[in-house]
């Protein structure tokens, strides 16, 4: 899967995007000097030959130098992945337990006053731009509110209480669209697990109902939201490239916006890569945690 | 000259500041004087203007900048992106520096002698100058330097702009070097006020080989402190400076690539200055409180539009001229800028020394415009692809001359293309009209040379006009500055009526900051130094 995902990235950027030497050397590099480092990067073989040096490079752990800085691909990813990795795991978590508390209201009062708002407002976080929402948020809390700062980064250690000062915005901007996706699902979910009939049953026996709820119904609706989970996982990924830019953060996903606009094309593939093991990870543990929440579920 | 990349915000730069400090022409002449054909400029001494008629400078504090794009390496023979320019400038010296009216002013280079053939120069260079790592920078530092770039197998992008005059240079001593030029080249030294001219440390150089870009050393009057990739650069005064030491502290260089964002940070003080502004931020940010915005209008960056000379259908003068009488300069101004620019009518903005009135220049004239249009065969119009940066700039810019050119039923259907392609396309032919921006260059070869030299590289019109390239020739071989200027005007005007382009503006340039910001200079080539700026406390 990871080498057909590279296989297309490669031929997609060099077929799309082409050249890189006149951004390396600048516009008004003459076209001797081009030919010149064209050469020396390899960059006039043929694109199989360029395909399997890397691909050869890369399953020694060698993922090259970055055309434009110089610097060990390994190295640039490294600097930037804490920041990602923390964005999107903690909005990935903040946006699994408001929706778990947001969907289970809505579904099991499925049709109330309350169902209406949680559903209207994730609507609107659904729909509302990443970009959009950043700026909002900066221009309340940042400029008018002055309770945290505009955008930048501090790392957790051996600052948690910066870094949350800092990373607060970015979370909440991130995690809305998916708080509200997530509790759009577990609420039907619910709402189709409240009128099966061992659910009927749980009630019949005399269970009360928030047990029939959290300990029956619950559980089993959360299977489709799981799901949804690790399928819009990369998804989460491509919002947090937006949500970075707004907010200065010094992440892989602004690492792979500047290295496809530079055509550096080893970094590009390397965070591909990076992204591409992240989301068959997250996939793999979707699937995994199915026979936990689920009985009748078995990997035997 | 570089191309910045273009963005709404990229359409700004500072001015009223500037020239109260200005170097006049006068005060240059009278300091030359003194030094034969050297010049010795005592203000710009190591690139720190002295203030005048402020209150006395502060020492301290570290200046917070907000960086448009984070650097991608701090080795000048290395470096094309513009957002490396300004760091570099801190960290380095360069062999001679620029003027705000693009005048050669000493740096490293405290005065330099060309001989009689004009084949020689011979620059004397600053005693005692110290690198940050302790080695010195003399005579054999400055060979290794330009060695380094003359070498074709470094394939430094700065080659380009030195071999084509530059045959060798040579020590003569710890502080004598010698230039040997191919042919007398009157634009040689501004080549070293650009990156050319940034000496790094030989022996930091070869101790860090390519790593060298994280780990910069040189001899500016800040040194090296740490990059964190995309968040920050952080520089400090370095205390052996050999020249006039730096006001602040330090510098640290906040990279923040939304220009909302970077406007809010200065209002909250997070950030000390920026530049390049959301246009729409201007006006909120000049009102709020302890925030001051340094404007300068025009820059030394123009916008316009090209197309291929040599095809079809603008291979037809009157079509071009047609087309250069129909568009509304002050319209655009007034649209697209806010009225925070200039018009522009040829390649030269009034700033510079090189600039002189044109006699013959376009203004908005649509009956002119259709007059020409028949002339040239296209009474009833005709329809063209234009092609664009697909930015919310580029695409303001070519819905406005559509709009603008359908007044004389030129129908233009919009090309938009992603920015770092659009040049790749221009020079593959794939396109024929689009819109375009240059920044000037610290000598009027520089940019001129190589758009409308015939077959030069960067040449991407097809324009070929032999008197152009005798005029050209004739300018950069006279070392006379009185000579040169008047070729250059008629370089100018040639250009202007021949339209292989048609300039519509100098946007202005912009750099909002904290009021506690004090001596802000700059250059027209739109880089921020910050060498004289301090803060008050």
């Amino acid at each position: 899967m990871t080498v057909l995902v590279t296989m297309a990235v490669f031929w997609l950027l060099h077929g799309l995007l082409g050249d890189p030497t006149l951004l390396i050397l600048g516009r008004d590099a003459d076209p001797q000097t081009a030919a010149r480092l064209r050469h020396e990067l390899g960059l006039d073989r043929p694109l199989d030959v360029q395909y399997l040096d890397w691909l050869g490079g890369a399953a020694r752990g060698d993922l090259g130098r970055s055309l434009r800085t110089r610097e060990p691909v390994a190295q640039a990813i490294r600097e930037r992945l804490g920041p990602t990795a923390e964005l999107t795991l903690a909005s990935m978590a903040l946006a699994a337990a408001a929706a778990l508390v947001l969907g289970t209201v809505a579904g099991a009062w499925y049709g109330s006053a309350a169902d209406f708002g949680v559903s209207s407002l994730c609507v609107i976080g659904v729909t509302l731009p990443n970009f959009l929402l950043g700026i909002s948020l900066i221009l309340v809390f940042a400029l008018t509110l002055r309770w945290v700062p505009s955008g930048g980064f501090v790392p957790l250690f051996p600052n948690p209480g910066a870094n949350l000062q800092h990373m607060a915005l970015p979370i909440v901007t991130l995690s809305v669209a998916y708080v509200g996706i997530l509790s759009l699902v577990l609420k039907s979910s619910l709402r189709a697990t409240l009128g099966a009939l061992y659910v009927q049953t749980a009630r019949a026996k005399g269970l009360v109902e928030r047990r029939v709820l959290v300990r029956h119904a619950l559980r089993n609706s959360l299977i489709p939201v799981l799901s949804v989970l690790g399928i819009e996982f990369g998804r989460l990924f491509g919002g947090a490239v937006v949500t970075e830019t707004v907010f200065a953060l010094p992440g892989v996903g602004r690492l792979l916006v500047d290295a496809i606009l530079g055509r550096d094309f080893p970094v590009v593939q390397a965070v591909v890569v990076l992204m591409t093991f992240g989301v068959l990870f997250v996939n793999l543990a979707v699937d995994l945690s199915y026979a936990w929440l689920d009985p009748r579920v078995s990997y035997g | 000259m570089q191309r910045r990349h273009p963005r709404a915000d990229s359409l700004h730069r500072p001015a009223s500041i500037l020239r109260r400090r200005r170097l006049t022409r006068r005060d240059l002449l009278r300091t030359s004087a003194a030094a034969g054909f050297g010049i010795a400029l005592g203000r710009y001494a190591a690139g720190v203007p002295a203030a005048r008629g402020a209150a006395a400078p502060q020492q301290g504090g570290t200046l917070r900048v907000g960086a448009v794009a984070d650097v991608h390496t701090l080795d000048p023979h290395y470096s094309v992106d513009w957002s490396e320019r300004p760091v570099m400038y801190a960290i380095y010296n360069t062999l001679v520096s620029a003027t705000p009216t693009f005048e050669i002013a000493p740096e490293l280079a405290r005065s330099w002698k060309v001989s009689p053939d004009g084949l020689s120069i011979t620059a004397s260079l600053a005693p005692d100058v110290r690198f940050h790592d302790g080695t010195a920078c003399d005579a054999a530092a400055v060979k290794w330097n330009i060695d380094f770039i003359l070498n074709q197998a470094n394939n430094s992008p700065q080659f380009k702009q030195l071999q084509p005059f530059l045959a060798g240079v040579d020590a003569g001593g710890p502080t004598t070097v010698t230039f040997r030029l191919k042919k007398p080249y009157a634009g040689f030294l501004a080549a070293f006020t650009e990156r050319p001219g940034f000496i790094v440390s030989p022996a930091a150089y070869q101790k860090y080989g390519k790593d060298f870009g994280r780990n910069p050393v040189g001899s500016g009057m800040y040194q090296f402190v740490e990059w964190l990739p995309d968040d920050h650069v952080a520089i400090k005064r370095f205390d052996g400076y050999w020249g006039t030491k730096s006001y602040l502290d330090g510098i640290t260089y906040k990279v923040v690539p939304d220009p909302a964002v970077r406007d809010t940070m200065v209002r909250t003080a997070e950030l000390d200055i920026t530049s390049e502004p959301d246009p729409k931020d201007v006006p909120v940010l000049q009102r709020a409180p302890g925030v001051k915005v340094v404007s300068e209008n025009p820059s030394g960056h123009w916008w316009g539009i090209q197309w291929r000379v040599d095809r079809p259908p603008f291979n037809n003068k009157a079509l071009r001229q047609a087309i250069a009488y129909g568009v509304d300069r002050d319209e655009f101004v007034k649209i697209m800028l806010g009225g925070r620019g200039s018009v522009a009518n040829g390649p030269t903005p009034s700033i510079v020394w090189w600039y002189s009135q044109p006699a013959r220049a376009y203004t908005y004239d649509p009956e002119r415009a259709k007059r020409l249009l028949a002339e040239a065969g296209y009474q009833k119009g005709f329809s063209a692809e234009f092609s664009t940066d697909n930015t919310p700039v580029g695409l303001q810019f070519a819905q406005l001359l559509q709009a603008q050119l359908k007044r004389l039923n030129i129908t233009l259907t919009i090309n938009p293309v992603d920015p770092s392609n659009l040049y790749q396309q221009v020079l593959q032919q794939k396109v024929n009209w689009t819109r375009t921006d240059w920044t000037l260059r610290a000598d009027p070869d520089g940019l001129l040379r190589i758009l409308f030299y015939t077959g030069n590289y960067a040449n991407s019109t097809g324009y070929s006009n032999p008197t152009v390239d005798k005029l050209l020739d004739q300018a950069n071989s006279t070392y006379d500055r009185n000579a040169r200027k008047k070729l250059y005007a008629q370089i100018d005007q040639q250009v202007l009526d021949d339209a292989p382009y048609v300039w519509v503006f100098y946007p202005s340039e912009d750099a909002p900051m904290r009021t506690a910001v004090q001596n802000y200079a700059w250059i027209p080539d739109s880089v921020p130094r910050y060498r004289s700026v301090w803060l008050t406390k």
